[in-house]
């Protein structure tokens, strides 16, 4: 029982698990940084209809969000700063958890504008999706440490 | 540090494959009719650099419009989407809420 | 009668015996007579005393005589005699000094020694045995000064002694002799002083002859010696070359009063011709290869051709000089060598007095060039030495300008090391960092999103304003629900609903045409185009993201919908006046 136990602690707290969640992350957020950096008004009609942000607020934030989640996602899977990145991530993570529910709460019928302007009306397994990811977060955050580029940089540098 | 950009390239290559562009084949001019009745011809123009315009009477709605396999996005400048549908006789159907259903068929290639 | 006899006798007798004495006495004054006059002429005290000997000897009828002359002082004398066997003669003139030394000193003789004329008998002669046996008498006397005489004589013939009358003959004789012989000592003492005097005279002349020869030498050595002099202390403090050959060519001229002169030096190692001149109107001037011809020439027109350091020699040929440009009347010219490869040509015009140049002023010439060359060395030298000091100096300088790029390398490498032992820390700090989150990390991210945000949006020809524009632009005009209500229940005005399709979807004021903002171009062209330009639209529909009345109201503004409102208070406060929604 205890073997098994360890043995499944072992497998998931795997370093190279990690290294996929981290990668999958990663692209999750460049794949949904890109359609948003295309149509920046989109987004920004995106982020109005929740509702949350003051109104002078929503078309810089439509800007930046974007491009956050993009530098993001390429950090984490390039493997550089992964750490500081999947916190930024996890914060975002966070962010639409929390916009998401204050929608569904307030029963405000929008597309979570996650990917693209054409999805369905959000539902609570929209909100359990961000949950997972912000699992994968976490998950990323305890346990990478397989091929981060920044590591084998300082090693080779430290090693001169 | 090699593999780390390696994987990097092949990831943003993948990337810019899958996503959606306008595609050649649906580029040319449709028309249509006015579905609340009316001898009214709509024109709907799709360019292949992306660009497109919807024009009825004088009154012209310029978008942009990409392929999404099946379907026709058409983004307007302020920040709307219009989804098409792309028939398999190649021709296009778009329905606006409130006003109707517009089935524009393929007039030039 | 015998008594007269006898007294005639008597008187005969006597008359006879005083004819006697008198023809005696004549005899004797003519003898005294004669031997004044023969020695009157001699001067000799030989002869004087060979003559002087006859005379006395034959009146007398003497056999044997012996007469001498001595000098006290030296003890040497004359003697002569006759009738003396020559043996005895011998010993006499041994015994001159003993004679000397036994009659005439102070200590010899008994009594002072007078001018008188003594005369000592045979018996007085005793056993010394200075005089020999055939002496009977001796006459002994003084001269002046440090001469005596002697006369010593033998018996007459007569064998009779002498008696008073001879020896007042003797006497007077002696004292003729005297005179004679002082008169003689003194002509012989002026002669032989005179010929002393002349010797010395001669003597002198000829001293007086050399001492003026070793004057001129000497002048010439002193003159010789002066050029020198001021040749060295002018040349001395000079070590720059041209001016060392100027000075040396002006004071050689001067030394000898000429006119032109000319003077060339050829350094072969340095490649360095120097030369000076004064007299020609054209100064002579000589590259490296004409140098090199010159010096060739000369040193063929060479009397010694020898290249030995400190050679001067004198050269024969000289109108080759002509051809070189050196527009002198050369008299005289010299090649000297300092060493195999510093050599040079002095060359002279005529002197002032236009007379050829002596042996001594050649000599001195070379002396002057000799001299010349110690100095042109030394210069060279010091120029050898400037050059090497100039030189070490300059290495001296690259030297310490290494030693400053030494310097300020190391301090480089100090800083590098610095720096890099500060990226290792930073290094290690980032290694260590690397597994932790960092706060600046993220705001870092969120910096750079924002700033290729931005850029990006400027640059992008989908870009959107950073703020939107309804909040810069004038407000619309508004109208209240009522009269929203009444122009709406009138059919006069249209209410547009301008939010998105969902929440028109949810709730909308009844009769409210929905046009999204986002889908305004084509909505509009489907569902307002035909609407009159002058009637009333009354606009809702906003909330804290999004001022979607405002924005449409603009628009339709654009498209010339002059009468456009927005519902004060929106869809709440329609709903709140009890409004009919759907």
């Amino acid at each position: 029982m205890t073997t098994s136990g360890d043995c499944a602690v072992r497998i998931f707290g795997h370093r190279y698990l990690a290294l996929v969640l981290r990668i999958y992350l990663g692209s999750i957020f460049i794949y949904a940084s890109m359609y948003k950096i295309s149509y920046p008004l989109e987004f920004a009609e995106n982020i109005a209809s929740y509702q949350i942000v003051p109104y002078w607020a929503v078309n810089l934030m439509a800007i930046v969000m974007p491009w956050t989640e993009l530098i993001c996602g390429i950090l984490l899977v390039v493997g550089l700063r992964s750490k500081s990145a999947v916190c930024m991530i996890g914060g975002m993570l966070v962010l639409f958890i929390v916009a998401i529910s204050l929608a569904l709460v307030r029963n405000i019928p929008i597309g979570c504008g996650c990917f693209h302007s054409m999805e369905e009306p959000m539902t609570w397994t929209t909100l359990l999706r961000d949950f997972v990811w912000l699992a994968m977060a976490f998950h990323v955050y305890t346990f990478d440490s397989a091929l981060q580029l920044e590591r084998r940089f300082l090693i080779q540098i430290k090693d001169e | 540090m090699r593999c780390a950009l390696t994987t990097l390239a092949l990831f943003l290559c993948a990337l810019t494959a899958l996503s959606c562009g306008p595609d050649r084949d649906l580029a040319g001019k449709y028309h249509a009719s006015d579905p609340r009745g009316g001898q009214k011809k709509l024109l709907l123009e799709l360019k292949e650099d992306g660009k497109g315009s919807w024009k009825m009477d004088h009154e012209d709605f310029a978008f942009t419009w990409e392929d999404r396999g099946g379907e026709i996005w058409l983004h307007s400048k302020s920040g709307g989407v219009i989804a098409g549908t792309v028939r398999d006789d190649r021709s296009i159907q778009i329905d606006l809420p409130d006003v109707g259903s517009f089935r524009f068929e393929k007039v030039e290639p | 009668m015998t008594e007269t006899g006898s007294e005639r006798q008597h008187d005969r007798d006597q008359a006879l015996r005083t004819r006697e004495d008198l023809d005696r006495k004549i005899f004797y004054l003519r003898t005294l007579l004669d031997t004044s006059t023969e020695l009157a002429g001699i001067v000799q005290p030989q002869k004087m005393l060979d003559t002087f000997l006859l005379m006395t000897m034959g009146p007398l009828g003497i056999t044997t005589g012996l007469a001498g002359l001595v000098n006290v002082r030296l003890g040497s004398g004359h003697i002569t005699s006759r009738g003396l066997e020559p043996a005895d003669l011998e010993t006499v003139r041994v015994n001159i000094p003993a004679i000397g030394l036994r009659y005439f000193t102070e200590a010899g003789t008994a009594e002072n020694l007078t001018s008188r004329t003594r005369t000592i008998a045979r018996e007085g002669l005793g056993v010394t045995g200075l005089f020999p046996s055939p002496v009977q008498t001796l006459f002994l006397w003084d001269l002046s000064g440090e001469y005596a005489g002697f006369l010593a004589l033998g018996e007459k013939l007569t064998n009779r002694p002498l008696d008073d009358g001879d020896e007042e003959l003797l006497l007077n004789l002696i004292q003729i002799l005297k005179g004679a012989m002082n008169h003689a000592l003194s002509v012989l003492n002026i002669q032989q002083l005179n010929a002393e005097l002349l010797k010395k005279n001669q003597e002198l002349e000829e001293a007086m002859g050399e001492l003026n020869a070793s004057r001129e030498e000497l002048d010439r050595r002193v003159f010789h010696l002066k050029t020198l002099s001021d040749l060295s202390s002018e040349l001395s403090p000079l070590l720059d070359m041209d001016r060392l050959l100027r000075t040396f060519l002006m004071i050689s001229m001067g030394a000898l009063g000429v006119g032109q002169g000319f003077v060339i030096v050829q350094d072969r190692k340095a490649r360095k011709v120097r030369s000076s001149a004064v007299g020609p109107v054209h100064e002579p001037v000589l590259d490296g290869h004409g140098c090199e011809q010159l010096i060739y020439q000369a040193f063929d027109a060479c009397e010694i051709k020898s290249l030995a350091p400190g050679t001067v020699s004198r050269m024969g040929e000289l109108s080759f000089l002509r051809q070189h440009g050196i527009e002198i009347d050369v008299e005289l010219a010299f090649f000297f060598v300092i060493d195999a490869s510093f050599m040079g040509v002095f060359a002279l015009g005529p002197n002032i007095l236009a007379s050829l140049y002596s042996r001594e002023e050649i000599e001195l010439i070379v002396t002057q060039i000799s001299s010349f060359m110690v100095y042109l060395q030394n210069a060279r030298a010091f120029e050898t030495i400037g050059a090497l000091n100039e030189d070490l100096t300059r290495r001296n300088e690259e030297l310490r300008q290494t030693i400053a790029d030494l310097t300020e390398a190391r301090h480089r490498i100090t800083l590098l090391e610095r720096a890099r032992a500060h990226l290792r820390s930073l290094v290690q700090q980032e290694v260590e960092r690397v597994g932790r989150p960092g706060l600046l990390d993220c705001a870092l991210i969120l910096l750079l999103a924002t700033a290729i945000g931005v850029l990006f949006n400027l640059a992008a020809p989908q870009g959107i304003p950073l703020v939107p524009e309804t909040l810069l632009r004038q407000r619309s005009a508004t109208v209240n629900p009522q009269s929203a209500m009444r122009l709406a229940e009138e059919g006069v005005a249209v209410l547009v609903d301008a939010r998105p399709k969902e929440l028109y979807d949810q709730k909308h004021i009844r009769g409210a045409v929905n046009i999204p903002i986002s889908l305004f171009d084509i909505m509009y062209m489907m569902k307002l185009s035909q609407v009159d330009s002058e009637s009333p639209i009354v606009v809702y529909g906003r909330h804290v993201s999004r001022r979607y009345d405002e924005e449409l109201a603009f628009r339709l503004k654009q498209r010339d919908h002059e009468n456009v409102r927005i519902l004060e208070g929106g869809l709440q406060a329609w709903e709140a006046e009890g409004y009919p929604v759907q």
